[in-house]
Order: structure tokens, then C-alpha cells, then sequence
């Protein structure tokens, strides 16, 4: 037998946790992914040489390497230097440093993908750079980038099940858990594989919601 | 520094077997990737809803989770033991197959429906046609992408460690748990770097390769 139809009722107290947990950290890694990528951004689009390498650097690396590398490092090396960090925080530390890389580059692109127009005809209107960023650029960017910054919390929020090796009670990590005591493998992932086809489905609802309450009506502006 | 010299031809041998589990998952996933595309470009409707049903699944459920249902969940139901390397090599294949099917689609979807029609015309069936006109021309969208996949599997491939089998990143930390330095780690990303942006490198010179028109 390794299937049992009640599985789910019989653990519903861990899975609904550990979908919350997952939630939770992934909606926290996101946002500090967006701020990551924000500043990453503007070091990738400096004027000062220094500071493009840097976000270059930034970028490279961190998109050319693995994200448990990342919690590893954390883990061991906060220890090395007797700083304690709880598991939750260095999971998000990692997942969205990481995922700032890649935000990094969605933004920029959403800029780049402004034409010079609109920069111009700000300044002639007297906005000042500060200012046309904030109420030209950075709606019509949001519009462009909301696709790819769709895909890319729906790949932050499948990322924290590597929170599980370090213990945050998240959705995998309280599978594991039930697997263990139940031996049910079978019934406990495909569970687990199930709630996250559910969570990844209803963000993409509410993306294409959204996409067509507010951006739908811009057309092709731009 | 200097503890780590000894352990540098283990990180190496590490990071070799990270190659060599990736290189065999993209393999098979090449081959899974191909059944799947042409199912998904397909006239036959069922078809084209099977494989958008497992590209959707496999997209949304996180590799380790696949991974952990390759190595506990199956052998449970198959009544076959899967090494923490067979199970690795299934998870990652399965896994970037999903992906794979979607740039061999790509591919397909950007030879013109007319140059179909084109050999429709010269007599040439579907296997024909698929073999001799489209394959190469959709080499041209598939390569590219085939190298993007390759380095979410090198990436990818870390998670296996999880489950037990011993490649760079868990080599790595083995090494650390030596030395007691992060050192070995750090020495870990930087060929996780070298693989990584070294392949990114190689599938942005094979995109310009194939590029024609328009120069």
C-alpha cells in the first residue's frame, strides 16, 4: 500500500503550515530580491566605471552559481566567524540575493526598453531625472518587466524548498518530515508536488488578472 | 589558502562528476525533448495537451522535489532501488526535458508554415520534411536555448547532494568539514563560475554562429 487517500487529512496541520512557511519566505525573498535588483540596476548603469564592474560582477556571479552554495556559505560561514543566523533569514538572504541578479537584469531591461522620447519630452515638460524616473519611467517599466517579474517570483517561490536543508519548516521540509514517520513517499510528494502546482497557478491568475486590469488598457504605448 | 592545495584535485574530480551527471541528464533530456516537441507541434489535439500538462507540472514543482520523488517515492512504488545517481540523472532528465521540449517547440514553431507547404509540395512527407527541412533550421533557436538549460542543470545538479550523491558542491563541503575553512566553498563557486559563465559564453558564440540574414 502507498497510497493512502487520508493522508492529506490525517497531516493537513503540516502541510497547510509548511505552505505558509513557504509562502511567507518566498514573498520575503522577493522583496528583497526587488531591492537587490533596484540597486544592482543602478550600479550596472552607473557612470563610473567602478561601479558598472561591480554590478557586472554582482550579476555574473551570482547567476553562474548554484543557490544552496549560497546557503552553505551562510551557514558555515556566519559559524566561522561566530555569528548565529536563523535559518529562516539565511535562506531569504540567499534567495533573494541571488534572485536580485536576475531582477537586476529585468529591470534593466524594462528601462532600456523605454524610448528615448519620453526621457526627452520629460525633460522638456521640467521633470528632473529623480522625478521622470519616478512618475514616467518607472510605471512603463513596471508594465514591460511584469511578465519576466512573474516568472521570476514563481522561480524565487520554487526555490525555498532548498530552505529545507537548513531546517526552515517550510512545505518540503514538513514532507520530509511526514514521509519519515509515515513512510508514505509516494502519497506525501505527490502531495507536495500538488500544492505547489496550486500556488504557482493562483500567482499565475493573479498575474494575467492584473495584467489585464491595469496594463491591458496601455496598448502599445511605450 | 594553503590548506586547500591538497584538496584541489578532489574539487576538480568533483566537479568533473557535476559535468558528467549534467552532460547525461541533457542527453536524455535531449531525447525526451525532442518526442515532446514534436508532440506539442502536433495536429493531434490529446497529444499537444499531454505535453503541455507535463511541461506545466515539471515547471512548477521544484527540483528537489523531484529529486526526493525519484529517490524515495519511486523505488516504494516500482519495487526497484534507485541509486542517489540513477535517481539524480532520472530527476534531472525529467526535469530538463520539461524545458527542453519548450526550445525544441520553439524551434519548430520558427520554421515558416509555408516552407511545410513547400515540401508538401515536392512530395516529401512528415518525416521527411521534419528531417531534412525543419531539424535544421530549428537547430538554429534550439542550440542556443539547449545551452541555457545545460547551465540550469550544472546549477541544478547541486541539489543532489541533498539526496546523498557526492558531486562538486558536496565535495566541497566535505572538504570543509576537514579543513573547517569556507575556503573550500568559495574554491567550489569559482569553478561552478568557470563551467557556468564558460557554457553562457559558448551558447552566445553558437547563437551568432547559426545567425543568418539580417547582417
Amino acid at each position: 500500500m502507498f497510497y493512502n487517500p487520508w493522508l492529506f487529512l490525517q497531516n493537513e496541520g503540516r502541510f497547510t503550515s509548511g505552505a505558509g512557511m513557504t509562502l511567507l519566505l518566498g514573498a520575503s525573498a522577493v522583496a528583497l530580491s526587488l531591492v537587490c535588483g533596484f540597486f544592482g540596476w543602478m550600479l550596472k548603469d552607473s557612470k563610473l566605471y567602478a561601479l558598472r564592474w561591480l554590478g557586472n560582477a554582482y550579476v555574473e556571479s551570482l547567476r553562474n552559481t548554484p543557490t544552496l552554495l549560497y546557503v552553505y556559505l551562510i551557514y558555515f560561514g556566519l559559524a566561522e566567524v561566530r555569528v548565529q543566523v536563523p535559518p529562516f533569514t539565511s535562506a531569504m538572504l540567499a534567495l533573494g540575493v541571488q534572485g536580485g541578479a536576475y531582477v537586476t537584469e529585468i529591470i534593466r531591461g524594462a528601462f532600456n526598453a523605454i524610448r528615448e522620447e519620453q526621457r526627452q519630452a520629460a525633460r522638456a515638460l521640467g521633470f528632473r531625472p529623480l522625478k521622470s524616473l519616478l512618475y514616467i519611467e518607472l510605471p512603463q517599466m513596471l508594465r514591460i518587466a511584469f511578465p519576466a517579474l512573474g516568472n521570476q517570483v514563481v522561480s524565487i517561490l520554487l526555490g525555498t524548498s532548498i530552505a529545507s536543508v537548513v531546517a526552515v519548516p517550510e512545505l518540503t521540509y514538513q514532507s520530509q518530515i511526514i514521509g519519515e514517520s509515515t513512510y508514505q513517499y509516494f502519497g506525501v510528494f505527490s502531495i507536495d508536488a500538488i500544492l505547489y502546482i496550486v500556488i504557482v497557478q493562483i500567482i499565475g491568475v493573479i498575474w494575467r488578472t492584473v495584467e489585464r486590469a491595469w496594463f491591458a488598457k496601455w496598448g502599445t504605448t511605450v | 589558502m594553503n590548506s586547500l592545495l591538497p584538496y584541489f584535485g578532489v574539487l576538480l574530480k568533483g566537479a568533473f562528476v557535476t559535468l558528467e551527471l549534467s552532460a547525461l541528464a541533457l542527453l536524455f533530456s535531449f531525447v525526451i525533448g525532442t518526442l515532446l516537441g514534436m508532440g506539442a507541434t502536433s495536429r493531434v489535439t490529446p497529444l499537444r495537451v499531454i505535453v503541455k500538462l507535463y511541461v506545466e507540472a515539471v515547471r512548477s514543482v521544484p527540483l528537489l522535489v523531484q529529486l526526493f520523488f525519484a529517490y524515495y517515492a519511486l523505488p516504494l512504488v516500482l519495487g526497484v532501488n534507485l541509486s542517489p545517481y540513477g535517481a539524480a540523472t532520472l530527476a534531472l532528465s525529467v526535469y530538463a526535458g520539461a524545458f527542453m521540449s519548450e526550445a525544441v517547440r520553439s524551434g519548430i514553431e520558427s520554421v515558416g508554415r509555408d516552407q511545410w507547404a513547400a515540401a508538401r509540395s515536392l512530395a516529401m512527407g512528415y518525416r521527411l520534411t521534419m528531417l531534412y527541412i525543419v531539424a535544421p533550421q530549428a537547430l538554429r533557436v534550439t542550440l542556443p536555448a539547449a545551452s541555457g538549460i545545460f547551465i540550469d542543470l550544472l546549477k541544478g545538479a547541486s541539489l543532489t547532494s541533498i539526496i546523498g550523491f557526492v558531486e562538486l558542491l558536496q565535495t566541497a563541503v566535505n572538504v570543509r568539514n576537514v579543513t573547517f575553512t569556507i575556503a573550500p566553498l568559495l574554491a567550489a563557486g569559482v569553478l561552478y563560475f568557470i563551467m557556468c559563465f564558460g557554457l553562457a559564453r559558448v551558447g552566445y558564440r553558437i547563437e551568432r554562429a547559426l545567425q543568418y540574414g539580417g547582417r
